[in-house]
């Protein structure tokens, strides 16, 4: 099986639920961290 | 009755080989249409997909950047987002300078000098528009270059329908679907989800619902996690 290195894992946001409770699955994060992405107001690239 | 010859080379007995059926890989992209990278991310992605031996169903999903933006916003985008995000006009003008040589070194002609910084929430509803008419594919690579490339207003029901019609969409019912806000709830209802899985910048990639991919990564990284999924896939269905 082939694998895909730096991993972590990311869970939904849903502050006014605990996340089993929530039908959004958790996603594995897979790539690099400095990929370039746009966030709005955020502090990321555009 | 029949008895098993033995031919030299060949085994009679060979071990038993699974049929499989090659599996669709369904992906699922967070993107907005003024973002940079999702332009670059998508063709990083396509480049991705055809290393993939394999099929691969694509959905595009709304994601608004900056919801507040004016349909007319006053300004070129270096004053945008030099207002925006409280940089220097100096600053941002590298970074456009940046990201235009990274689209450049994709195939792809960023012309900035003929941005029209807008809102882009009734070109997210056009691409759920099209999605029902099958064409959502062909509708968000029109939107990507007619704002990147040749300049054009992605932000007035008019020059929208305008450029659903060039895609081959009857531009009097894309009028009347975005005047009457047909598809905004399924924008909404796709900026919830990808705040539910904490998505908080574009391009984002969920491949098969398991496995996310954050910003414009290299198409290496895209064919990996899908030849991951294709085979796990694969492995689930053969147990």
């Amino acid at each position: 099986m082939s694998t895909v290195s730096d991993t972590t894992t990311i869970t939904p946001a849903t502050p006014d639920a605990p996340a089993e409770a929530s039908s959004v699955p958790t996603i594995e994060l897979l790539g690099q961290p400095d990929a370039g992405g746009c966030c709005g107001g955020g502090s990321c690239g555009i | 009755m029949i008895e098993l010859v033995e031919i030299p080379g060949i085994d009679p007995h060979p071990p038993p080989v699974a049929l499989t059926v090659s599996e669709t890989i369904k992906v699922d992209i967070w993107s907005d249409v003024q973002c940079p990278w999702c332009y670059i991310g998508k063709r990083k992605f396509e480049a991705g997909a055809a290393l993939f031996d394999g099929n691969v169903e694509v959905e595009y999903h709304s994601f608004e950047l900056a919801p507040d933006t004016p349909v007319d916003f006053d300004g070129s985008p270096v004053d945008y987002l030099s207002q925006r995000k409280g940089l220097p006009v100096a600053e941002v003008e590298l970074m456009l300078e940046r990201v235009t040589g990274i689209a450049e070194s994709v195939g792809l002609h960023y012309d900035y000098d003929s941005v029209h910084q807008t809102n882009t929430v009734i070109s997210h509803e056009l691409l759920h528009y099209a999605k029902a008419h099958g064409r959502q594919l062909d509708m968000k690579e029109r939107l990507l270059k007619a704002y990147f490339v040749d300049g054009r207003h992605v932000g007035r029901i008019d020059d929208l329908a305008d450029l659903a019609a060039e895609i081959g969409l009857d531009r009097g019912d894309v009028v009347r679907a975005l005047t009457a806000h047909d598809f905004l709830a399924d924008v909404k209802a796709d900026v919830a989800q990808a705040t539910a899985y904490g998505i908080q910048g574009v391009p984002f990639f969920v491949i098969d619902g398991k496995y996310g991919i954050s910003g414009a990564q290299d198409p290496d990284t895209f064919a990996q996690a899908l030849r991951q999924a294709h085979t796990e896939k694969s492995e689930e269905k053969n147990k």
